[in-house]
């Protein structure tokens, strides 16, 4: 089967690089012929992938040690999912999984090219397929996971995979994570395909739309499922350590969310063409810089694949990427010129471009930080990193402010306001927000950055809710209707705001879970004999017993524990940290054993055992409201494929 | 089988990257100028969602009467111009 899978990659290859040329050449020559069959190579480039990935899972299911990557990833012992998910375990079978993905996204482009008429999809299906293409390149020529093992016999067995990496939710967050990343290739494809063509009206962003949502909620839940892995698997109490692999993920995802808020001052005041275009380059580009950072060795990190010579591939795609955009926004700056300027400081326009000069922010000094060994080493020659200080100390008021403008959006009108108005509007929340944040001091929460977040986060809320409440008030009353009559029009009319508010509430409990799981959070190290009891928070941790255990793939040792609460002394939960050593990799790793609840998790670490097995260390969290954070990216992507769902037709015809 | 395989989707794909070029292209996706009654209608459509939200706007007291008039009356202006193009072009 790798002889079928790597044939299957080649095809993919010729067809994406057919697909780049001819797309161009029937977008420029207004062929249809040309065109339906650039369609076609896009669709069974799919085909081509699927092929090939399917016949490196099946190598993975069967064993296949004639395989290099497979020997490489792969042991005998492995459960079939993570047989199955040592596909993307390595470098080369996570290029191939990119390409994968990406090929799916652009299947579903090419079909839905075939019902838009217009000299604009051409090129986007050539841009697309130029992305293909890239990391096809990539795969055929430099990370081809189908090489044969340079080996005169076949091992019995393989290496096996990671066993960091040997979780649920790496069998989940690198395919999340890269739907996301790929996806984003498309809303690029657009962009490009509208500069190349001058179709450079508001049609592009309409077709843009759904994409980059659906890109966002993919990489908004594969960026927090990779925190969530983090959470369980590395032992810190953390879920978020600004690694640069983690910042690499989330550059592109802060300047994904300023295009998502600036694209609605476009499409109503056909102002911020250049801003958006650039917008969604920089997406784009922070992608492939991501990848390109996580894979070159150039930064250090628990999440880096193994060091390679490719950099320099990625560099050069990212000049090209960089220099297209520039020639294609030169060529078209006369159609990009805003038709209006911003008419008040005070007007949602204005909110929103603060939003993104905010945004924007923040993806600088994460870049900053993310760069800065590199430059540092090849300024200095040593290799200076930045740590959480750095990041925090920068990004936790930026974030904050952002919060503020989260309240003053539904606040303020478009094209402008009087100062009046706002303070009519702002006036109540404002006060009850405040009273808010007295009561939380009285009750004895301290720290200036949780009271300021836990009180921007209740003004938001409030204005949310009176947004809510006003808007729903005169659907009422305007068609006498009942609430959910009432809420339901208001949803189908206004669905963007409105639906764009819930995503927010997302953000907002998102946002106080960070900051008490931050702010608040208790961290002990302690050591127990059999039968002793050491107290943290309310909780008394009690020793029980240390046992071995085994299993095919590892042995370990775990500590029983049990959990009471201090006051009472009521049952709380048994806890059964680990500490394991997999033979076959020659790795030690600690397996957390954690209670969640709402209203704080219990995080129990085994340190360490003595010689007798008589005493054990442990290491203790206890991170308040951590739980809400996995609840708040659920309200968020929830309310992103909300968006996402078609909508009743607009109150308006369209020409064609 | 391995060989087997490689041809058959070699040979599918051929087919369908070359079928096109032998097909009738009626009923299929044509390539289209944007008018400019088009454009004139993109333009509307734009107006018309700027007077929905300024409508929810002040519904929602974020905007004074004074305020909501003034700027109703700016965009009713630039709608009864756009239909006014549109009415000339047709």
């Amino acid at each position: 089967m790798n002889e079928v899978g790597h044939f299957a990659i080649c095809t993919a290859w010729l067809l994406s690089a057919y697909a780049v040329v001819f797309g161009a050449i029937a977008g420029y020559r207004k062929n249809t012929k040309i065109y339906l069959s650039v369609v076609n190579a896009s669709i069974f480039v799919f085909i081509a992938e699927l092929v090939a990935i399917s016949c490196l899972a099946y190598g993975f299911l069967t064993d296949d040690y004639t395989n290099q990557y497979i020997w490489q990833y792969s042991n005998k012992s492995m459960q079939n999912i993570y047989k199955v998910s040592a596909i993307w375990g390595g470098m080369d079978g996570s290029m191939l999984l990119w390409c994968f993905i990406l090929s799916v996204s652009v299947f579903f482009l090419a079909r839905q090219s075939k019902r838009i008429s217009g000299n604009l999809m051409p090129y986007v299906i050539s841009i697309a397929n130029s992305s293909s293409l890239f990391f096809l390149t990539i795969t055929v020529y430099f990370t081809n996971p189908f090489r044969f093992l340079k080996s005169i016999y076949i091992p019995p067995d393989g290496n096996g995979l990671n066993p960091l990496l040997q979780n649920p939710y790496m069998a989940v967050h690198p395919p999340m994570l890269y739907m996301g990343f790929t996806t984003l290739a498309i809303p690029y494809a657009f962009c490009m395909g509208a500069l190349l063509s001058g179709s450079l009206g508001n049609e592009w962003l309409k077709l843009t739309r759904r994409w980059i949502l659906i890109a966002w909620a993919f990489l908004t839940a594969g960026i927090v499922m990779g925190g969530h892995w983090a959470y369980l698997e590395l032992g810190w109490g953390g879920f978020w350590a600004w690694d640069p692999v983690e910042n690499s993920s989330f550059l592109p995802w802060l300047t994904a969310t300023a295009f998502l808020h600036s694209v609605m001052v476009q499409e109503r005041k056909n102002m911020l063409k250049i801003w958006n275009v650039w917008l969604v380059v920089a997406t784009y580009t922070l992608t492939v810089l991501g990848t390109f950072l996580t894979r070159s060795g150039v930064v250090q990190s628990v999440h880096a694949f193994a060091s390679t010579d490719i950099g320099w591939v990625f560099l050069v795609y990212i000049g090209l990427l960089v220099s297209l955009a520039l020639i294609l926004t030169v060529y078209r700056s006369k159609s990009l010129k805003s038709e209006k300027k911003i008419e008040s400081i005070f007007s949602r326009e204005a909110a929103f471009l603060i939003n993104n000069l905010i945004f924007l922010s923040i993806c600088f000094a994460i870049l900053w930080g993310v760069l800065f060994p590199v430059f540092s080493e090849a300024i200095t020659g040593e290799k200076q990193s930045i740590g959480i200080p750095f990041y925090n100390a920068i990004n936790v008021p930026l974030f904050l402010l952002l919060i503020f403008l989260m309240g003053v959006g539904p606040l303020i009108a478009w094209k402008r306001a009087s100062f009046k108005s706002i303070i009519r509007t702002f006036l109540a929340p404002c006060i009850v927000a405040m009273i808010f944040g007295v009561a939380l001091i009285a009750a004895g929460v301290e720290g200036f950055y949780p009271l300021l977040s836990y009180t921007l986060c209740f003004f938001v809320l409030l204005t949310i809710i009176a947004e809510y409440t006003r808007a729903l008030r005169i659907q009422r009353a305007s068609a006498d209707k009942s609430l959910i009559a009432g809420s339901t029009t208001l949803l189908k009319r206004h669905s963007n705001r409105y639906i764009g508010y819930l995503v927010h509430i997302g953000v907002l409990v998102m946002t106080v879970s960070i900051t008490a799981s931050m702010a608040h959070k208790v961290e002990k190290e302690f050591s127990l004999s059999r039968n002793e009891t050491f107290n943290v928070g309310r909780f008394s941790l009690t020793l029980n017993k240390v046992l071995p255990t085994e299993t095919e793939n590892y042995n370990a040792v775990y500590a029983d524990v049990s959990v009471t609460t201090t006051r009472d002394n009521k049952y709380y939960a048994d806890l059964k940290p680990e500490m394991r050593a997999y033979s076959r990799n020659n790795e030690n790793t600690s397996e957390v054993a954690l209670k969640m609840g709402l209203r704080e998790d219990l995080y129990l670490v085994l340190a360490g055992i003595n010689e007798d097995g008589s005493r054990a260390s442990f290491k203790v969290f206890i991170n308040p409201l951590q739980v809400w954070l996995w609840f708040g990216t659920v309200i968020v992507v929830f309310g992103t494929l909300l968006l996402i769902i078609p909508k009743s037709k607009e109150i308006f015809i369209d020409a064609s | 089988m391995a060989i087997y395989i490689c041809a058959l989707l070699s040979i599918i794909t051929a087919w369908a990257v070359i079928k096109p070029y032998f097909q009738s292209i009626e009923g299929t996706a044509q390539f289209t100028e944007k008018t400019d009654l088009m454009l004139l209608h993109d333009q509307k459509n734009r107006v018309v969602h700027m007077l929905r939200d300024l409508e929810l706007d002040f519904s929602t007291s974020k905007l004074s009467k004074d305020e909501y008039e003034s700027i109703k009356n700016e965009l009713s202006f630039d709608l009864s111009e756009i239909l006014k193009k549109i009415d000339n072009s047709k």
